[in-house]
């Protein structure tokens, strides 16, 4: 009762949940790409190619630093849109019908939400490179710096591809089945 | 043998190697696809009695991506660790440069 009437409250505001839910998802999705394609790529792949060189080394742990706090933007977004979505598609009056949401959903419950989970731990919690210098010094902020860039190479093809995937069913709501 | 990778002080060495990259390539391409076609496959033929996903179609266009996924992830990995990778365009030029860090 309570929530149907609450739904219908909702109903009039679609679009405007709907422009939070994109507005987050565009953040969540280019926030860090400039950061990690012309940042810590660079600095990564010299100290995969120099990993002796001290000055590789230095530079590559202040930007693993930055790009831990430039991840911010990103963790705001994502809950926003962890949010908006479900509340669109209540409001919206989907369900299982639709094949295209239902792929899009596999997609982000299955693949996004545990990826940013990780991404959390290690951005901004135990896996915090900074933090982990502060309680374990250097060999440990090694550990938690090589498990990150485990975590940006083994992800981002998976980002890039489901990603796609999941915008082009957003937007084209292609009949599929 | 490298004394220095022995010493106990040493930093420890990236994991990585293009063998572990082929796996990780194949293992991340099947489990995908096997989550999304098993979990579609709940959702339309064991919850909605839908059975389009038995035909052929669907299955083709999931090993498809399967094997596109796989490659795309393989390239990926060993481009991104230019170690193995392209990379050819990069030089290491020694500089000194002094980083700002937050008092």
């Amino acid at each position: 009762m309570i929530m149907d009437a609450l739904r219908q409250w909702l109903s009039p505001w679609y679009l405007e949940i709907k422009f939070v839910h994109l507005a987050a998802v565009m953040a969540w999705l280019w926030s860090t790409s400039v950061a990690y394609v012309h940042y810590l790529l660079p600095a990564f792949r010299a100290w995969r190619r120099n990993p002796d060189d001290e000055g590789v080394i230095a530079l590559r742990d202040w930007v693993m630093d930055r790009f831990d706090r430039g991840a911010v933007i990103e963790h705001i977004a994502f809950p926003i849109v962890m949010i908006s979505g479900p509340l669109l598609y209540w409001v919206g009056g989907w369900d299982s019908s639709a094949t295209w949401l239902m792929i899009k959903l596999l997609i982000v419950i299955g693949f996004f939400l545990p990826i940013e989970c990780c991404d959390y731990h290690l951005s901004h919690l135990g896996g915090n490179k900074r933090k982990a210098l502060a309680s374990g010094g250097t060999q440990h902020r090694e550990r938690k710096l090589h498990l990150h860039w485990w975590f940006l190479l083994v992800t981002t093809p998976v980002i890039i591809y489901f990603t796609g995937i999941v915008v082009f069913l957003a937007v084209t709501k292609i009949s599929i089945g | 043998m490298d004394d220095k990778a022995d010493s106990p002080d040493a930093p420890p060495m990236f994991s990585g190697t293009p063998r572990k990259y082929r796996r990780i390539a194949w293992l991340l391409a099947i489990s995908t696809h096997a989550f999304l076609y098993g979990g579609l496959l709940l959702i339309e033929y064991v919850w909605r009695g839908r059975d389009w996903l038995l035909g052929a179609k669907p299955i083709v266009f999931t090993v498809f991506s399967m094997l596109l996924f796989a490659q795309l992830c393989h390239r990926s990995l060993m481009y991104v660790d230019t170690q193995y990778g392209r990379g050819s365009r990069w030089r290491l030029v020694a500089h000194h440069v002094k980083l700002p860090e937050e008092r």
